[in-house]
């Protein structure tokens, strides 16, 4: 069943990305502006498809299992936010001469923000050790002031600045310029690789961290470093696409009613669902033709019924 | 048998000098030989959980030494004791619905099911596999935390290796059951594994174990052999209560004779 999952999920992005390719390779025009289109157009969506989708779940399935809490999602725990914040700022209000640098500016500004609400959540579920709920709620009080910041720096923008936040706070899959990608997208691949490679000592967590210190881990250690991959990966994939909301908490969550709890079937899993659903994002853009959409719209559309159903059904504990 | 038991019996296998943390144990000086199963006895906040923290290596102590077959504790690293130390802690809180068979597995260095015949018999847990440990009950539950501790040293249990460490483990476990954990401890040290485990049952642990270690507010009060240790006067002096000890034929028989009144 599990290999059956992964392989299915292997095929399914395969075949979306011919899709994709496929859209480009209908049009009819001349094989060099087909060629270029192809590279210069969809390969950076597609790259920024599958690495954001990737990381964005397998860090929310790590942050679950780490904060013991299946709310845990970096949207909701506010590392999202904690990223966007800074890139507001950044886009908003920097200096000319950071405009030409952006591409290396704004990721690490977006690694900053994520890093540092990062650090706040841990150390609060540390404190808090009990009270996994006070950390959701810590969470949305970091978002919520994060909005209101951000809702602040709106007052004193111009139209087209504003414009291009809004679709970046949405999420988007066309916002990545090249070089941005080309420094992001190994960031996002190695934060992946890390996560799934932990996977076998992240199930020594279920039994708490003393269990996985006798089972010959350090749980601070492995904690700690699972953590500090998942909020760079975030921070990673913010920069590239803004905030995408919802994908993380869904993903590995469903997965683990279909398949268990394992982690090193769960998160390579979740990283294939999450590639799939934003290269299905992508593939419903190229046919529409005309209109991009906010990634966060979509992910919001579908994920809020699915969450609500979950609920319904109690499998949520 | 009575030869094995002779030949391993020059084999230290843990060995505390001096042992002393924070200000939960004092001072401590005891060992244990290959093979032997040892009851740690005490009142509720002695340092019996401590202690075994400390021979697991998961607790550094600040002073005096613990050494497991001649090597300091503290000189082995977490994946070097994982491979032939058992320990079951008091209590763990799940917070995922995960199945008991997942949770086996996940610790597991030998297979889960179908599980070793020795624990199978002994904790029966595998009509409970496919149940979701949030569902289980207290005593289910235990049976199957010691399945688990048991089963990520299974080799070295095997090999007749290993060292069990168990705190509390009779804790929620029906009459049939404590017996059967001590049937089990038993068939361990059999095989020459080393058991230390904590427990409240003076009776059974009286019964069943080669060396007793009575521990007070974190210091030894006596250790040794259960006739030798198990009297009135070091039961009154762990415990704070009057006992009366009756040697029947093999059997040590153990009562409180002076209840506590109620003011």
């Amino acid at each position: 069943m599990p290999r059956f999952l992964l392989a299915g999920l292997t095929c399914s992005c395969l075949i979306v990305i011919a899709a994709i390719a496929a859209v480009t390779w209908s049009m009819e025009a001349d094989g060099a502006v087909k060629s270029h289109i192809f590279f210069s157009l969809q390969v950076p969506l597609m790259v920024t498809a599958v690495l954001t989708g990737a990381v964005l779940t397998v860090s929310a399935g790590t942050l679950q299992v780490v904060l013991r809490n299946p709310l845990a999602d970096p949207g909701i725990i506010g590392i999202t936010s904690g990223a966007s914040l800074v890139a507001a700022v950044l886009i908003l209000s920097a200096p000319a001469i950071a405009q030409t640098h952006f591409h290396y500016i704004l990721p690490l500004g977006c690694f900053i923000g994520a890093i540092a609400s990062t650090v706040l959540i841990y150390r609060l579920a540390r404190r808090l050790q009990q009270a996994s709920m006070a950390v959701i709620l810590a969470g949305i009080a970091v978002s919520t002031l994060s909005g209101a910041v951000i809702a602040w720096l709106y007052l004193f923008t111009d139209a087209q600045s504003m414009r291009n936040l809004t679709f970046w706070l949405m999420g988007s899959l066309y916002q990545a310029d090249g070089t941005l990608l080309w420094v992001a997208a190994p960031i996002m691949f190695l934060s992946c690789a890390y996560q799934l490679a932990q996977a076998k000592k992240l199930n020594w967590l279920y039994a708490g961290e003393k269990a996985a210190a006798v089972a010959g881990v350090s749980p601070q250690q492995l904690i700690r470093r699972v953590l500090l991959a998942a909020s760079i990966g975030v921070g990673a994939a913010v920069s590239v696409a803004g905030s995408i909301a919802f994908l993380g908490l869904l993903v590995p969550h469903l997965l683990r009613l279909l398949v268990g709890f394992d982690n090193r079937i769960i998160l390579p899993a979740s990283a294939l669902t999450g590639a799939l659903f934003l290269l299905l994002v992508a593939l419903a853009t190229e046919l529409m033709g005309t209109v991009t959409f906010p990634v966060s719209m979509i992910t919001a559309t579908l994920g809020g019924p699915l969450l609500l159903w979950a609920i319904y059904k109690g499998q949520w504990r | 048998m009575g030869d094995l038991q002779g030949t391993m019996a020059m084999t230290l296998a843990v060995e505390l000098h001096a042992v002393s943390l924070d200000k939960r144990l004092t001072d401590v000086t005891c060992q244990c030989l290959k093979g032997q199963s040892i009851h740690l006895l005490g009142e509720n906040g002695a340092g019996k959980s401590s202690l075994l923290e400390v021979i697991a290596g998961l607790t550094d102590a600040d002073n005096g030494h613990c050494r497991i077959d001649d090597t300091p504790v503290n000189a082995l690293t977490l994946p070097e004791l994982a491979r032939f130390r058992a320990f079951h802690a008091q209590s763990s809180a799940a917070s995922f619905a995960l199945s008991v068979n997942d949770y086996l597995h996940f610790y597991a260095s030998s297979q889960v099911s179908p599980l070793p015949t020795l624990l199978e018999f002994t904790m029966e847990v595998s009509h409970l596999l496919t149940r979701r440990i949030t569902t289980l009950s207290g005593g289910e539950k235990q049976r199957v935390e010691l399945c688990r501790a048991l089963l990520q040293v299974w080799p070295a249990i095997e090999a007749g290796d290993a060292l069990v460490l168990l705190d509390e483990p009779l804790q929620g476990l029906d009459i049939r059951h404590q017996y059967a954990l001590m049937a089990l401890t038993k068939a361990l040290t059999g095989k020459g594994n080393t058991v230390i485990l904590t427990s409240h049952d003076i009776g059974l642990s009286a019964n069943n174990a080669d060396q007793i270690w009575l521990l007070k507010n974190g210091s030894l009060v006596a250790n040794g052999t259960p006739t030798e240790v198990v009297n009135e006067f070091n039961l009154n002096a762990t415990f704070g209560c009057h006992f009366a000890v009756k040697k029947l034929e093999n059997f040590l028989q153990i009562q409180v004779c002076d209840p506590i009144v109620m003011p």
